[in-house]
């Protein structure tokens, strides 16, 4: 990951703004990128300093430095080193040299003699004095021997380094606040997901667009503008990317004051063509559902849910179908939970037990080992459990039954 | 309205306080009851309850009790220590009034004492006197240790460490500031009292997140030089707490510190050598000049780097830097006395100091003496310091991770090959050697290149009462 220092921005008045490349920069990138590949994959068993030593070099002679030192960073990344097995190096044998001297020096009388030291080390081992000169600090960082490196691909590492960029400058963020637009309610929940692992909080706002605003920070930005969460903002950063259209923003305080600038980034996800990415399907089993659901012919209608239920404190649900009475207008959210995780059944239905704002099925697989009757005390849900596929009847009849008996 | 905001506002529900990233929650009290709690305290929307940073605890705990609403605890994870103090030692006069005027100030506060006063013995008795499980917190990894050992050989008790690789919380635990600020959120709810060793580190946008994302009720500083150059130190007050107690080094010495005295010596550098300095130096400064940049402003040195970093003459200017800096720190002359003073001092500790680690580990290759930079382990540290405590080596060199509280009773001579122009590290450089002994006279060296910038630094660096 870059580090904050090896952005290349400029600041337009209270925002910072990357500099893109132009496409003889590109270019310059592509070739620089392509010679530190080469020097590092030439030097496999090379100690970390000289390799950064060699880098260096690379760099310096390059028109735009900061765009050098950040491709050097993320060259280095790719690099894996060890510690070489030189015999006898370390610990023990700098205890050895180094209480042999301090005795030698003691000594009434006796100058000390450096080489004598060293030289009746170097006889005990049975080794030359050069070689015990060249182990006696073998094993610090800067002596670490290359082990592997990449793959890495010049104009891969090229085309990455812009979000590289907007990953190192969410490092500085105190908060962010996302537009995002899934196509799916398996994205969303993916994304939600994300940020509880990351223990991230948010507030959560539908947008006329029919896209949802997250405004994220963490506990403590309560009180204050901190910068402690930026770690966790740059690695939500990929989850983000994944939903199909995001506008972020972010409040920074940015360079060793610590300068409140705000930031913004939008991206479209886009397929390997660079085209647009066709808007993804709902899952097969939802996707029957509706087909199979559609051919009833009943009162109800029935498409993919575009809401997301949002309870401060208590939880969130990101339903996968609407169902629409034709006649009483009438709405009910499916959620289909499937056969992935137990817990979640039971965080749903302690939503359910304790209120909701709308109706909510749940379709869960039998293979939870979970009882419909759990839900049998809620007004506002029902939970349906299913065998191998979901049956459009039998959603049709919890659907009747959460709107004739059930009322919230 | 739902069910369960609804339940929550008709107080239905018990008040609950927990500890949720190194806040304080408070649940289930209805939002229009904010005057209860205390100012720290607010409503927030995006978890529908009131959220007091850690370190508030005490008052919300106080204010909800004061205004007689029930309330379940599930934030405090901290617990009385099963193990007492095994080891006591009786302490000197001036500790015994330390500890209690941090007690009267209700065990929050700073207390300032010389380096060698004994100030871990002053932490111990805070320990004692409360009987909470306690963090200490501490900067360097060597202190980690020192203070592991002490806490291992003085409670009965296992010891937990956090950092350097190590991650095992025990009611006794140590940390370092990095590891604080890095885990508090997740631990600061585990401990009763804590200890901010050299606490002059604490305040800043980083460090000063530990304090307040810590809900221990009582909490303890201390320092030998608490005031910084950019006059955060006043964030102590509300960080730890007032200073309650301070004696400075001419207060102590002679009778709890060891007499000493301080010499500065300065060296020539040879004729190509100076030459070379001269015109790096020219280099550099002419860059200054023409930059229209002024070295002695605050933020001076990084508009420097970063002016420097944007142009072919300025990356120049920038080596230049560096080569000149160079020779001055380890001019020959310099390690030429240290060869002298080496063989004057036989028989006796030393430590060296150097201001970067190639010239510690220059000196430690030339004078086969053992280095100790952040890139040592924590084991092999332990080793080198304790065969330097035993007599095994007679010289340890060292960069910056001995400046501060490292115990090293024995060490009678300090050699500061090369330095910063920073007070707080002189007077602490100083205190390694100061720890008391029947009929110890310390000495400090300060090796300087003559006619260098290093003049002016080392100047810098002496503005103490210490050193006068």
């Amino acid at each position: 990951m870059l580090t904050p220092d090896l952005v290349r921005a400029r600041r337009k008045g209270r925002e910072l703004c990357l500099r893109p490349l132009t496409a003889e920069q590109r270019e310059e990138a592509v070739q620089l990128a392509s010679a530190m590949i080469d020097v590092v994959t030439a030097s496999i068993g090379g100690t970390r300093d000289e390799i950064e030593a060699a880098l260096r070099d690379l760099s310096a002679e390059a028109g735009d430095l900061k765009l050098a030192e950040g491709l050097k960073k993320l060259v280095e990344d790719a690099c894996v080193f060890g510690t070489e097995d030189v015999s006898g190096a370390g610990p023990e044998l700098r205890a050895d040299v180094f209480l042999r001297a301090s005795q030698s020096r003691r000594r009434a009388g006796a100058e000390f003699d450096r080489g004598e030291v060293l030289g009746a080390v170097a006889a005990e081992r049975g080794v030359s004095l050069e070689a015990i000169e060249r182990a006696l600090y073998a094993d610090l960082r800067g002596a670490q021997v290359l082990s592997s490196f990449g793959p890495l691909d010049a104009e891969r590492l090229v085309d990455d380094y812009p979000m590289a960029q907007v990953q190192a400058v969410l490092l500085r963020a105190a908060r962010v606040t996302a537009d995002v637009r899934c196509a799916r309610a398996a994205d969303y929940r993916a994304l939600f997901h994300k940020l509880k692992f990351r223990r991230l909080l948010y507030r959560l706002e539908a947008l006329p667009s029919g896209a949802f605003r997250l405004v994220i920070d963490g506990p403590f930005s309560f009180f204050e503008s901190v910068t402690k969460y930026g770690l966790s903002l740059a690695l939500l950063l990929p989850a983000l990317l994944d939903c199909e259209s995001l506008v972020l923003t972010a409040d920074l305080r940015w360079g060793k004051r610590r300068e409140a600038l705000a930031f913004r980034f939008e991206h479209q996800r886009r397929d390997e063509a660079g085209r647009a990415a066709p808007p993804p399907s709902l899952p097969e089993e939802v996707s029957a559902l509706l087909e199979s659901f559609e051919r009833l012919s009943s009162d109800w209608s029935a498409a993919p849910a575009t809401s997301i239920i949002d309870l401060p404190g208590l939880g969130l649900i990101v339903p996968d179908l609407c169902f629409e009475n034709r006649r009483t207008g009438e709405q009910v959210l499916m959620e289909v939970l499937g056969y992935h995780s137990r817990e979640a059944v039971w965080r749903r239905v302690d939503l359910a037990r304790a209120g909701l704002p709308g109706r909510l099925l749940f379709a869960v697989s039998s293979r939870l080992r979970v009882s419909e009757e759990v839900l049998d005390d809620a007004d506002c849900a029902e939970l349906y459990v299913y065998k191998g596929s979901m049956s459009a009847r039998a959603v049709l009849r919890r659907l009747q039954a959460l709107t004739s008996g059930k009322s919230t | 309205m739902t069910k369960a905001r609804a339940k929550a506002a008709s107080g239905d529900a018990a008040v609950t306080l927990r500890f949720v990233g190194g806040t304080v929650e408070v649940r289930h009290l209805d939002r229009s009851r904010q005057a209860v709690l205390p100012a720290a305290a607010g409503w927030d929307e995006r978890t529908a309850c009131f959220r007091a940073p850690a370190a508030a605890y005490a008052s919300v705990v106080l204010a909800l009790s004061s205004a007689r609403v029930p309330f379940e605890d599930q934030a405090r994870a901290y617990s009385e220590l099963e193990d007492p103090l095994s080891v006591r030692r009786d302490p000197r006069p001036y500790q015994a009034e330390a500890i209690a005027a941090w007690r009267s100030a209700r065990g929050r506060g700073v207390v300032v004492l010389p380096t060698g006063a004994g100030k871990t013995h002053v932490g111990l008795l805070a320990i004692a006197d409360r009987q909470r499980s306690t963090l200490v917190v501490a900067p360097t990894l060597d202190l980690v240790r020192q203070w592991y050992d002490l806490l291992r050989a003085s409670f009965d008790t296992e010891v937990g460490v956090v950092g350097g690789g190590e991650h095992e919380v025990r009611p006794l635990t140590v940390t370092t500031y990095d590891s604080a600020y890095l885990h508090m959120e997740h631990l600061g709810a585990r401990f009763g009292l804590v200890i901010f060793d050299e606490c002059h580190h604490l305040p800043g946008p980083s460090y000063a997140l530990a304090a307040e994302q810590c809900l221990a009720p009582f909490r303890l500083g201390l320092t030998a030089t608490p005031e910084r150059a950019d006059g955060r130190d006043a964030e102590l007050a509300s960080l730890i707490g007032p200073t309650v107690y301070r004696k400075d080094i001419v207060e102590l010495s002679g009778r709890y510190l060891a007499d000493y005295e301080t010499q500065r010596i300065s060296v020539e550098l040879p004729r190509a050598q100076r030459e070379e300095y001269e015109r790096e130096r020219a280099t550099y400064l002419e860059f200054v000049r023409k930059q229209g940049l002024y070295l002695g402003g605050r933020t001076g040195f990084s508009d420097f780097i970063m002016r420097a970093s944007r142009s072919a003459e300025g990356r120049r200017a920038l080596g230049a830097y560096r080569r000149q800096r160079e020779l001055a720190f380890a001019a020959p002359a310099k390690l030429e006395y240290l060869r002298y003073l080496l063989g004057e001092h036989r028989g006796e500790r030393v430590l060296v100091f150097t201001q970067d680690n190639a010239t510690a580990y220059a000196v430690s290759r030339r004078f086969l003496i053992p280095a100790i930079t952040h890139q040592t382990k924590v084991k092999e540290r332990s080793q080198i310091l304790a065969r330097f405590s035993s007599g095994e080596y007679d010289a340890v060199v060292t960069s910056k991770v001995l400046n501060e509280g490292v115990d090293v009773p024995d060490a009678s001579v300090a050699v500061v090959l090369s330095g910063s122009g920073s007070v707080r590290e002189h007077v602490q450089r100083l205190g390694r050697i100061l720890r008391p002994r029947d009929g110890k006279r310390a000495v400090l060296y300060e090796i300087v290149s003559a006619r260098t910038s290093e003049t002016s630094t080392s100047d810098r660096r002496r503005e103490h009462d210490a050193y006068r």
